[in-house]
């Protein structure tokens, strides 16, 4: 299917680890940034059109710690905002809508039990769930993970992404682990494939990492959003340095510059879409 | 926005949707807002009947709480003024299809249609324009970009009833509906941003 007038989403993605914004590479050797409040707000003023929340190690530990960033967000932020991390049920779902989420996404638990999609959907309705798709790229061989890449399951992302819509999620939020972090461009190939299969919205994710890549990806694949955190978090955190918490892997962060502040990198990155005949809301 | 703090605001809770991020946005109004679980007989200003559910789910909610029947009663005098928004537009009409034939609460005749998938993905989510089709003051000051979720969209009977339109490949469908004393909006306004707040705004100066 190809959507001639698609509305393309820029979407900026918070992973969120003991209550404090972090960013990894390939999901891994996370480095603390700041307060995901300061962030979320920052990037709603710069023009995002949706905020996407995800507690890392929720699958890890058996905890739902999210649910104080998702009322404060959603009392100020009036943009959608998605939460995903250690939901594992029906209640869990209900629980995080009522602070303020508008969708949730899921990972593991639909792995273990895919039929809490059908479950949902009749209570939520297919728009409020997204599935998040975790590829990795073994030789040249694609799978699936969860556990934010820690766990490789054996599935072939086509086919499991194809079964998902088919069980009623309403969107995808497809992840590259390989190209996560790095900054060198998206898996333009996989994302291709997935997203011009399925007949639901598909948000890419993992790579971005100049607005090149970006315009590439829209291009190149029938996406209707762009899930961007390394591009955006870095430039933003000097910004909120005075409001840091001085827990965890702080170094990077110290010895971040002043200089690498990039005003409004969301407002200049929907500029340049727009250029390139992209639909942007602006 | 003190000017509004007077405006009393009631929005239905049927215990399953997001009805914070509602809330929120007409606090940040100024106005005297409050969630309902049940029949609350108590003068408002403007009823919200809010979004986000399956329309089965949200007729049965209703009913189970007798909200149906006093919905229907409170919309029949003109001079209460009722908001639906997303599933609550939905459900101000006759039927829908979501998972088989679900009858509505009838107060503006028409149908709830699936949005075709040949053309489209749907669900329909993320930002898309309305263009208003006749003369009227919500839209007014405004960049008419707006944050949608939707898998199914309403028919009116009465074209005439139609505020806006939206298009999707291939379909041009009803965005906004006004019926004298009811307006269903599609999207949500409490997510749209500034776009959002200024309709409210507008829905708060000029409808109530």
């Amino acid at each position: 299917m190809s959507q001639k007038n698609r509305n393309i989403r820029i979407i900026p993605k918070l992973d969120i680890k003991n209550g404090l914004l972090i960013k990894g590479i390939n999901l891994e050797g996370l480095r603390v940034l700041g307060d995901p409040y300061d962030f979320a707000k920052y990037y709603y003023e710069c023009g995002a059109d949706e905020i996407c929340y995800v507690d890392n190690v929720a699958t890890l530990y058996g905890t739902n710690d999210l649910n104080k960033f998702i009322s404060r967000t959603a009392k100020d932020l009036f943009i959608p905002m998605t939460v995903g991390g250690g939901i594992r049920s029906v209640d869990d779902i209900k629980q995080i809508l009522s602070f303020g989420a508008d969708k949730v996404c899921l990972n593991s638990q639909i792995i273990k039990t895919p039929n809490i999609i059908s479950k949902a959907k009749k209570i939520f309705g297919s728009s409020t769930l997204c599935a998040i798709v975790e590829t990795v790229k073994i030789d040249s061989e694609y799978f699936i993970s969860c556990s934010n890449g820690r766990d490789l399951v054996k599935k072939n992302p086509i086919t499991w992404a194809k079964h998902l819509e088919d069980l009623g999620v309403g969107e995808i939020f497809l992840t590259s682990v390989n190209k996560e972090g790095l900054k060198s461009g998206f898996d333009i190939n996989i994302i291709e494939k997935i997203s011009s299969k399925l007949k639901i919205p598909v948000i890419a994710h993992g790579g971005a990492g100049n607005f090149e890549h970006i315009k590439k990806v829209i291009k190149n694949t029938n996406i209707d959003g762009v899930a961007i955190s390394s591009l955006l978090h870095y430039s933003a955190a000097p910004y909120f340095i005075k409001n840091f918490h001085n827990t965890g892997n702080t170094h990077f962060l110290k010895t971040l510059k002043k200089e690498m502040i990039k005003i409004n990198v969301i407002k200049n990155l929907k500029k340049f879409l727009k250029k390139n005949k992209i639909n942007v809301r602006i | 926005m003190s000017e509004y703090k007077k405006i009393k605001v009631n929005i239905v809770n049927l215990g399953f949707n997001n009805t914070f991020s509602i809330f929120q946005a007409f606090k940040s109004l100024g106005c005297n807002v409050q969630l309902i679980d049940k029949i609350n007989k108590n003068k408002t200003d403007l009823l919200v009947l809010p979004g986000v559910g399956s329309y089965a789910k949200g007729m049965n909610t209703l009913r189970e709480k007798n909200f149906d029947n006093y919905i229907q009663d409170y919309a029949s005098d003109n001079n209460n003024k009722i908001l639906g928004v997303c599933l609550g537009m939905q459900l101000f009409f006759s039927e829908s299809c979501e998972f088989g034939k679900t009858s509505g609460l009838n107060l503006i005749p028409g149908k709830v249609k699936k949005i075709p998938n040949k053309a489209n993905k749907v669900p329909h989510i993320g930002w898309n324009t309305v263009k208003t089709s006749k003369n009227n003051d919500f839209f007014k000051n405004n960049d008419n970009h707006f944050y949608f979720v939707h898998s199914y969209y309403c028919e009116p009977k009465n074209k005439k009833l139609i505020l806006s339109e939206t298009n999707l490949e291939k379909l041009n469908f009803c965005s906004s509906v006004m019926k004298d004393n009811l307006i269903g909006v599609q999207f949500h306004p409490e997510k749209s941003s500034i776009a959002g707040k200024n309709l409210l705004t507008n829905i708060l100066k000029n409808f109530i």
